[in-house]
């Protein structure tokens, strides 16, 4: 370049050589007066062309306050495997951002058939975690899918055993001690966010990492609701920043999931662990709360029991459900609270009395609670049969909505007696007068109904 | 790495890239681009993301510093020479670019928004790529000249035709205002970026003219003609004008308005070697190899569509027109290299579209990588056949007193 720089000009044809006043006036433009014309006409361009500008159409930042967002995910790998830009490419009128951070905090969570075999039951994880140091992961009960048997795999895909060192049933959240170390430390975590804040679901679906922008709509010191613009968050997601430190983890499961923030929790499993109440007993028994109508209809006391671990210790004791729990270890329960947090301190292999009302007669039981979590629990979830029938096929909308009892769950029994079809159970509605005390099932869950009051 | 440490690094990186690419005769901006690829973030990562980003104004100096040289061809005795067969032959070559890459990826189902903007990018030819290469050989000739000019016309052509698919698909959009402000902006927007940039340019231009006069040392001239040039790019930017076309303006104002030009032009050529090699290393820095991994079918057919055209249609464009052999035949050839302007419009399209964003970036940058590595190949091919080049040049070096002209 510097050959072209020694004639001082772009390379052309040769020219002869001119005089100064030959050269200038072969110029096009020449002379003092068309220089200050063209100058002044320059001017003029600019000046009525920045006065008749159109009025600016806003960034895309400030039109996402005025129209719900639309948003498609996209993910860039690049750079070394351990970290990856997540960026967000947003309809017209919507947020755009790009976030940057390490993928190594966020774990699979691989459940197990076979532990020993380490065989997957699925290629799919059930759900994630986040690695809070290097060798913990906090996560939730949901993203084990119910197993117990389980690993974390890492973002470059180590696949490391763990086990579970505290739980914490009010939340559900989850901490594993993962037998191995990761090499690499995570990033520090970040402080409370407020509502309102935009944060970044990282997951894996489909085999592909991709990034989801969640909106914190509330915000509390121990918890978070968000709201995933697309689709379901997978329970355990983390969430980060969109600085990219972690913020909390999503119990997850449905559109707007709680999440719990990071520090606050980690604090409070710790705790757990370190007071030796890391993995709360328990004696293998959902419970509901006795309101007014079902304690009029049961009789007083604390908490109705709704359903059984099969083969669990309240099961073995002979606890049914519809049993009204009124004590445990001697002291008088003050409701389905005060219930479930006093069975959970009870002491895992310790004989524990229950006194519990059944058709209004008190009855007692000893009962020895397990450590949760730390058997085997690989059955298959909880189906009702096949034959029972829909509380909309045998209840009026009408009635159903007024005992708040969904159209489509199923019901098992009504007064005690397992109700087989829909015209099995409407004979027995015709035998008892209204209300009913109704057995049912909803998804996973099973819980007493009073139905039919005022009918 | 911070910044200075980062500059440091790259123009040595240069210095050593410019001498290899001497001993195995590759062009040296193809040497920079390599180099630029092996310490940026697709390689080594000596030099990152951030510091690519932080370093951006370099680019852009260098890029306002090579338009300038570029505009000082229109030169109106040399550009009658070539003007009137250059401008038709650009038309040939940038249309067919246009018509086989739209109309190719739209056979191949590619949206018609997406085919019609990657079309119109693709009419695209690098000015600073060709024109680096044309200084190392020492090009001159006919096919040189020509070359200058038409690269100029087709930068211009660029932008308009960009500014006119933009405009139409905005109108096409549906945004919630009216046709009339939504037509109205994209006029406005269309005319203000090619006639008040045009207006930026020859406004800095004589008053750069007007002070040339007092330039006596070569150093002022130096400084005179670099701050006029800065001057011009940032005021584009702040003006939401097209600092291609401001720079342009200022080269042509210059070198038609008075004969200080040249020695202002030649002043300028003493800065320019650093802001040369770090704007090539940085290219190369920027580019992705991974993207070649989501060329797919659309960005093959972009890359062979768009190569074809160019060839094609320059050949197209030369017929009926009395001009030298090597011309006709090695034209086509040197019009191959894409880079920053075809970048620096997938980032429009990011702003204004950013649903089509994803697929239209996704080719360009990968093609990028394939043309920025294959059209100084080219060019240099093009450049020693037509026997217009030096077939030894010359590695960065200074001017010697003797060969200075002021």
């Amino acid at each position: 370049m510097h050959a072209a720089a020694r004639r001082g000009s772009p390379p052309h044809d040769d020219e002869p050589a001119r005089s100064e006043g030959d050269a200038q006036a072969a110029k096009l433009i020449r002379g003092g007066r068309t220089k200050l014309v063209l100058v002044l006409g320059c001017v003029a361009v600019l000046g009525v062309g920045a006065l008749v500008a159109p009025p600016r159409v806003p960034p895309p930042v400030a039109r996402a306050e005025a129209a719900a967002p639309r948003l498609e995910a996209q993910v860039e790998r690049r750079g070394p495997a351990r970290a990856f830009r997540g960026v967000q490419d947003a309809g017209r009128g919507a947020l755009r951002f790009s976030v940057s951070f390490p993928a190594a905090p966020r774990v699979d969570i691989v459940t197990y058939e076979d532990f020993a075999e380490n065989v997957p039951r699925s290629a799919l994880p059930s759900g994630f975690g986040l690695l809070v140091s290097a060798r913990e992961v906090l996560t939730h009960l949901a993203a084990t899918g119910g197993r117990t048997r389980l690993s974390a795999q890492t973002a470059d895909g180590t696949l490391v055993q763990s086990r579970a060192v505290a739980y914490e049933p009010e939340t559900g959240l989850l901490l594993l001690e993962l037998a191995a170390g990761v090499p690499e430390a995570p990033p520090p975590v970040a402080p409370p966010a407020v509502a309102g804040e935009l944060a970044v679901a990282a997951a894996r679906d489909d085999g592909r990492d991709y990034v989801a922008p969640v909106f914190i709509a509330a915000a509390e010191p121990d918890r978070y609701l968000v709201t995933a613009a697309s689709g379901l968050i997978f329970p355990g997601t983390p969430l980060f920043t969109l600085d990219g430190e972690p913020l909390a983890v999503t119990a997850g499961g449905a559109p707007e999931p709680l999440a719990y923030p990071v520090a606050a929790s980690l604090e409070r499993l710790r705790r757990l662990v370190a007071e030796g109440r890391g993995l709360p007993s328990s004696i293998g028994a959902r419970l509901q709360a006795l309101d007014g109508a079902l304690a009029q209809r049961l009789g007083p006391g604390a908490a109705l029991v709704c359903d059984l671990l099969p083969g669990g210790p309240a099961e073995a004791a002979g606890l049914r459900p519809g049993d009204v729990l009124l004590s445990v270890a001697t002291a008088e329960l003050q409701g389905v609270d005060d219930a479930i947090a006093r069975l959970a301190r009870l002491p895992a292999g310790v004989k524990a009395s229950i006194v519990f009302a059944r058709d209004g007669r008190p009855r007692a039981v000893e009962v020895e609670p397990f450590q949760v979590l730390s058997r085997a629990s690989n059955g298959a979830p909880r189906v009702p049969p096949a034959d029972a029938p829909t509380a909309a096929a045998v209840f009026a909308d009408e009635v159903l909505r007024a005992a708040a009892v969904p159209g489509h769950a199923v019901v098992l029994a009504i007064e005690g007696r397992v109700v087989k079809g829909p015209q099995a159970a409407k004979v027995l509605l015709r035998r008892r007068p209204a209300p009913w005390l109704v057995y049912l099932q909803q998804g996973a869950q099973r819980f007493f109904a009073l139905v039919g009051q005022g009918a | 790495m911070n910044e200075v440490l980062s500059v440091g690094l790259i123009l040595l990186s240069a210095l050593v890239a410019g001498h290899a690419a001497q001993l195995v005769r590759i062009p040296e901006v193809t040497g920079y681009l390599l180099i630029g690829l092996l310490i940026g973030p697709s390689a080594f990562d000596l030099i990152g993301h951030d510091d690519v980003a932080t370093l951006g104004f370099l680019s852009e100096v260098a890029l306002g510093l090579i338009l300038f040289s570029i505009g000082s061809i229109f030169e109106a005795a040399r550009f009658r020479k070539v003007g009137a067969g250059v401008a038709r032959i650009t038309l040939f070559e940038a249309g067919s670019a246009f018509l086989l890459v739209s109309l190719g990826l739209m056979a191949l189902g590619q949206r018609p928004e997406v085919a019609l903007l990657l079309g119109a990018i693709a009419m695209e030819t690098a000015p600073a790529t060709t024109l680096m290469v044309l200084h190392e050989y020492d090009a001159k000739g006919p096919l040189t000249d020509r070359l200058l000019a038409l690269i100029a016309l087709n930068n211009m052509l660029v932008l308009l035709a960009f500014g006119l698919v933009s405009a139409g698909l905005g109108l096409l959009s549906g945004q919630a205002e009216s046709v009339w402000l939504t037509g109205y902006r994209a006029a406005h927007g269309l005319v203000w970026t090619t006639v008040g940039s045009i207006a930026l340019g020859v406004l800095l231009g004589l008053l750069i003219d007007a002070w040339a006069a007092r330039a006596k040392e070569s150093g002022e001239a130096m400084i005179l003609a670099m701050g006029t040039v800065l001057i011009a790019v940032g005021a584009a930017r702040a003006l939401s004008l097209s600092p291609l076309f401001a720079t342009l303006s200022i080269g042509a104002t210059v070198a038609n308005a008075s004969h200080h030009g040249d020695d202002l032009i030649a002043a300028l050529r003493r800065a320019d070697p650093p802001f040369y090699a770090a704007f090539f290393v940085l290219a190369g820095a920027e580019l992705d190899v991974r993207s070649l991994g989501t060329l797919g079918l659309g960005g093959l057919v972009y890359v062979l569509l768009r190569a074809v055209g160019k060839i094609v249609g320059a050949r197209l464009g030369m017929r009926g027109l009395d001009l030298p052999p090597q011309v006709v035949r090695y034209l086509g050839l040197c019009l191959v290299s894409s880079s920053s302007l075809a970048v620096g419009l997938t980032i429009q399209v990011r702003h204004s579209f950013p649903d089509l964003a994803a697929p239209v970036t996704g080719v360009v940058l990968a093609a990028v990588l394939v043309f920025e590595v294959a059209g100084p190949l080219l060019t240099r091919h093009a450049l020693v056949s037509s026997g217009e080049a030096q077939t030894t040049p010359h590695p960065l070096r200074e001017a010697s007193a003797s060969e200075a002209s002021l």
